[in-house]
Parts: C-alpha cells; structure tokens; sequence
C-alpha cells in the first residue's frame, strides 16, 4: 500500500487520525500564509500552495531555551530543553524538504546536534507537490522538481477530484496506522494522473541556471571587483537568510541577570554587520561586499566542498522578498560572465 | 519624454569630472521589478528608467557604509554623488542636509516629479506569474500595465500605493535637475491614523502585541530607513544590550517603540519600511501618528527645508512637556 488514495473531503479527518501531538501546517494568517502550530484543523489551507516563511523552523526555531539556571539560597539549579514534541509538518514544498536533508548534513554531521536532532527525530515531513510553481522557483536548477520526494516520509499530490498519497518511509506507514479506513489503493489510472500533474507543474518552472562549474570558479574570483558591484545596492537586512530555509547561522546568548535566565539559540544572518564582528572590533567582513560573496559562496562553494551538497534548494524566496531585487539567479549569472 | 530627458540629463552630470557616480534605476531581474543601479560613465546612462515602478527612496544609499562606488575617494575634486528622488525621496535629502547627515555640496540631485508608484503587493498578487520584463505607465489617468504580450488599463485607485494617495509633495522639493513638469500635491489630513486614534488604549496593545509579535527581526525596516543611519546602532549593541536577541513580543515591542520614537520629527513618510516588511506590519501607522503629533504639537512639518532646525534637537521654552520620557 505505497501509493494511495483520500478523498479531498476527508483531509481533516486524515489529520486527525494521524494522532500528532503537534501540527504544523500552512495556515492563511493576517493577509499571509505561513507554517504555523495548528490548533484547528479547519485553519489548514493547501490552496494557497506558497508561503513565504519557511518551515525549517519547525526543526530549528528562531529562538530556543538550550537550559535555564536559577540560584536560590545559593544552590543553582539548572533546567534542561524541553524535549520536543511528536511533530508532524503537513503540506511542506518539495523544495523545502530537501532543505531539512540539507540541514542535517550540518547538524548531524560530523557533530551531532542534540537540540536539532530530538526535534528532527519527532518530526514526520507530509509534503504536498507544488501544483503551480511561482515565477521565483528554480528547484529543477539545484537537482529537484516540484514533485521530488527527496527528504520525505510521504508526498501528497493534488490529482484533481482527489489527494494521491505516496507512502515512502516505514516511519509514514506506522503514523497511518489509524489512517486505513480514509485511504484506498490508487488505480492504475489514478497514478497516471499523479504522473500527468507532476509534468504539467515541471513544466510551469520558468526560470533556471545552470550552475556546472560554479563551486569551482567561485574561489577563482574571490578578489574580483563584482562583489562590490553585486552588494552596492544590498540593504545588509536578514530579509534573504531568514527566508532561507537551508540558512542556518545562529548566535548563543545568555538572557537574564546573576541569580536567572537562560541560555538561547538564535538565528543570525551573515548580511548583519555585527556577525563578524570580533571583541577587539575589528571585523573581517568589514563590507557588504565581503558579506554578499560570503554568503554566495557559502551556498555554492563551501557547503558542498565541507558537506558534499549546494545549499540552497531554489525555492526563490530570497528573489522574491529582497526590497532590491537582488536576485540570486542573477548574481549567479554575473559570476559565470566573469572573465578570468 | 520624461526618459528621454532623464537620460539626457544623466550622461550630463555623468560627464562630469567632479562625481563618482550616479544612483538610478533600472529594469530588474524579473516581472515588474525594477532594480537600483550605481552608474560610473554617460554610456550607462541609456539603461536608466522611470516608471511608477521606482518604488525604492535611493536617499538610502548616502549613508549606507562606503563602499563601492561611495567609497570617498582621495581625490577631493571627484566628491559628488548623484541621484535620482521623488518627490517623497527628497524630504529624506531634505533633512539630512537639516541633521547635518550629509552635505548638500556632495550630491547632485536628480528629481523626479512623481505621478505616484504602484502597491507592487496589489500589482503582482493581481498579475502573479510575470518572469518577462512587465511594465506599468500612466496613460490617460489610469495605470496601463503590459504583462507577456496583454496590456490591461486599471483604475488609478486600484493599484496606487497608500502613501501616494496623500501625497503632499510630488515634486521634489530640492533638486539639480528636474527630469520632467511639476506635478500638483494632495491634500493630507491624516485620515490614516485616525483608527489608531480613536481605539481603547487596551485594544491597541492587544492589536500591536499580534502585529509587531509576527516580526522576524530581519532590521529590512532599519536598513532600508533613509533617516536611520547611526553608525553605532544601539540595536547592535551587546553592552549594555538594549533590546535582547530572543525574538518575542516584548522585544519585537522594544525594538519599533525605540524606533519610531528615533523617527519621530525625522521621519518624512516614504513608505519604504512597512514596503519592505516581509511580514506585514503596518509600521506606518506608527510613523505617521508620531509625525501628526510633531505637527500638532511644534508646528513643525519634517523634510520641508533643507536650514530648518531639527525639531527634536532644539527647544523652545514655550514648548510643552507633555509625553517627556
């Protein structure tokens, strides 16, 4: 039973038997779309099909309590994280579920990061295939598709009349254990109209770059005047990492006073001038040129040098929400113009 | 037309020997998007444009960190730098000249009388999908949009953005240059925070608690912000640290309270922080009830004149104390 069938009229009902402790879902709040904590299912909406803010969030939050300490007549006393709650994201972009497999590359990697981990450990990805790509996607560029299902533990896709459901990983067979009753094997006429719909939607994808080369010429350009031309009209704002669903920079604070606070983790964007700043004042990136090519090469040279894959899944939403359109395509563009 | 001028005048002060470099615009990446550009030579000059689709306040970029083009050169007679402002741009010019930001021998002011721009969210949201150069003009007294071979007429009221509707200085009010006629002001009476106005103290906290509660800390509003340029923000600041890293409601609430008290009587209503918000916050709400109030209470209208004294740096013993921190 990998390939099946529900009903569009059964969708809460799917939710519900998949018992999670926690939800998370696009939900239309205030005017956008975005992935939050579902407290009532019938605020899941899959239309929409585009939200701006990503859902890495749901695996490594903007800000989290890594322990908490209290001194109290001298003894001190420290909490633990939470532990993380049995999750499931429902309706993540194919895109953005690569970006998770991304993440873990860093994160899992040669360190293990506990927080991340225990988070990603509970966390089961439904991901929905983009029925229409935005004029900002490039995904096909960076090896995915609008219905890849890389990174998945199900991918659902909108057939017309009904959801035809792929069951991928044992950890998806064992969370619809209460499922059964909603679902029914898909035709052999059904599949082929899986199959149609994730044609049409490749197809729909307008933008591309071909990006042979790129890790290794990057470093060749290193000092080369284009980063000061590419970064003169950015901002320096967090717009475009934040965005980001495979940026992943944080900083480590301690929040409260001598006798209690805590610990938190983060986000942190390397366009802030303060991200390189040493204690002495000097700062290594003393530009938003530095900052720019660093970013660049950071997704497109240093990750997969360090880590064996590009960072960035195409999901254009940098493209589309930096105030100055500096658009990632382009500067990948300039730099191939590059004559060395 | 306004273009051709435009360019004209461009390769003009591009020729000359005194500046470095012209900030414009350009046609963007994609769709209707168009994109600040940094000229250097007169032969560049061919790719500038105006549209109603120059939404950016290139005043911004006076006193973003030198770099680039901005790099001050030794040279002290290849000083200047120029520009092109809308009639809302050039208050921003305006008073930096006023703060003493900027000095007003160093730049070349291009001005653009400005018919208004569009609410690039409304045009796109309406026209999704464009990768093709799309474009907007004014014709006729509506908004002419040609997407992928279909030009659609819309009315003005459609598509024009909030801070245009209320424009009380479409044509600079300081320039070099004047790339095409003056266009006539709007009336503005405020009509957009008399909501905030009139609402219960306590539902205006649960209203900006859910509003400022869904920035992200991104500092676009900060960074885009022509009058915000303090070379040692206290935002950045880690001792003593202001306004903690940890993004939740009372922090979110800190960091636009601070802020626009920081603009109050400096800010001169572009619009470019809550058009940059990639959230949603309606910051101009907070930004255009603090100038109603500088107004109300000095008389005193920001970006006006270049001499004036800034409101907030002065006194006067007749001034009232009232909402003295």
């Amino acid at each position: 039973m990998d390939t099946v069938i529900l009903k569009k009229e059964n969708l809460i009902g799917f939710l519900k038997s998949l018992n999670a402790a926690r939800l998370i879902a696009p939900a239309a709040k205030k005017g956008t779309t975005s992935f939050e904590v579902i407290d009532d299912l019938s605020s899941v909406t899959l239309d929409l099909n585009d939200y701006m803010a990503s859902p890495k969030k749901a695996v490594f939050p903007q800000t989290e309590t890594l322990f908490a300490f209290k001194k109290q007549n001298g003894n001190l006393t420290i909490a633990p994280a939470d532990r993380a709650q049995a999750t499931v994201v429902f309706g993540i972009r194919p895109c953005d579920a690569r970006s998770f497999q991304i993440l873990d590359s860093l994160f899992r990697g040669d360190f293990n990061d506990p927080y991340y981990t225990n988070r990603r450990e509970q966390t089961l990805l439904i991901g929905l295939a983009c029925k229409e790509p935005t004029n900002r996607c490039f995904c096909p560029s960076l090896g995915g598709s609008p219905s890849s299902a890389e990174g998945l533990d199900m991918l659902v896709t909108d057939i017309g009349d009904a959801y035809c459901i792929n069951v991928l990983t044992d950890r998806a067979r064992s969370a619809l254990s209460q499922s059964a009753p909603l679902l029914a094997e898909a035709t052999k006429e059904q599949r082929a109209q899986k199959e149609q719909a994730d044609k049409e939607s490749l197809a729909k994808i307008r933008r591309h770059v071909d990006l042979q080369g790129m890790h290794e010429k990057l470093p060749r350009i290193f000092e080369h005047e284009i980063w000061m031309e590419l970064a003169n009209k950015c901002l320096g704002c967090g717009i475009c990492t934040y965005y980001c669903p495979t940026c992943h920079c944080f900083d480590i604070q301690d929040e409260g006073d001598t006798s209690e606070g805590r610990r938190i983790r983060v986000w942190d964007a390397c366009m802030f001038e303060e991200f390189t700043r040493h204690a002495s004042g000097v700062n290594p990136r003393p530009s938003r040129a530095e900052r720019l090519r660093n970013r660049v090469m950071h997704k497109f040279t240093y990750y997969p040098l360090n880590l064996g894959t590009i960072a960035c899944v195409g999901c254009g939403r940098c493209i589309e929400l930096c105030p100055v359109n500096e658009d990632i395509i382009e500067i990948l563009e300039k730099v191939k113009a590059v004559h060395e | 037309m306004a273009t051709e001028r435009l360019k004209e005048i461009a390769r003009k002060v591009l020729s000359r020997d005194d500046v470095t470099c012209l900030i414009g615009y350009r046609r963007g990446s994609y769709g209707f998007r168009i994109s600040p550009c940094f000229l250097t030579s007169p032969d560049e000059a061919e790719q500038l444009v105006i549209s109603p689709l120059c939404l950016h306040n290139l005043a911004t970029y006076l006193t973003a960190e030198n770099i680039g083009p901005l790099v001050k050169t030794k040279d002290e007679k290849k000083n200047k730098i120029a520009l092109m402002v809308k009639g809302c741009d050039s208050k921003a010019i305006t008073n930096l000249i006023a703060e003493k930001g900027i000095d007003r021998e160093s730049i070349i002011i291009i001005g653009i009388p400005c018919t208004g721009v569009v609410d690039i969210k409304k045009l796109e949201a309406r026209f999704p999908g464009a990768v093709a150069p799309a474009t907007v003009e004014i014709k006729d007294g509506m908004w002419v949009v040609a997407i992928e071979g279909t030009t659609v007429a819309i009315p003005l009221d459609e598509l024009l953005a909030e801070k245009c509707k209320r424009c009380k200085h479409p044509t600079p009010l300081v320039y070099d240059e004047l790339a095409g006629d003056p266009v006539a002001g709007k009336e503005d009476a405020y009509d957009d925070v008399k909501g905030l106005e009139t609402q219960a103290i306590e539902e205006r906290l649960v209203k900006w608690q859910e509003e400022l509660g869904k920035c992200i800390r991104c500092y676009a509003c900060k960074n885009v912000c022509p009058l915000c340029y303090c070379s040692d923000c206290a935002l950045d600041r880690l001792r003593p640290q202001l306004i903690r890293r940890s993004v939740s409601v009372p922090e979110n609430l800190l960091f636009h309270v601070t802020r626009s008290f920081h603009l109050a009587g400096r800010c001169i209503a572009c619009g470019e922080c809550e058009r940059v918000c990639p959230q949603g916050l309606p910051l101009m709400e907070l930004n255009r009830k603090l100038a109603k109030d500088v107004q109300e209470i000095f008389g005193y209208e920001t970006g006006l004149d270049p001499e004036a004294k800034p409101i907030l740096s002065t006194f006067t013993i007749d001034d009232t104390d009232e909402g003295i921190l």
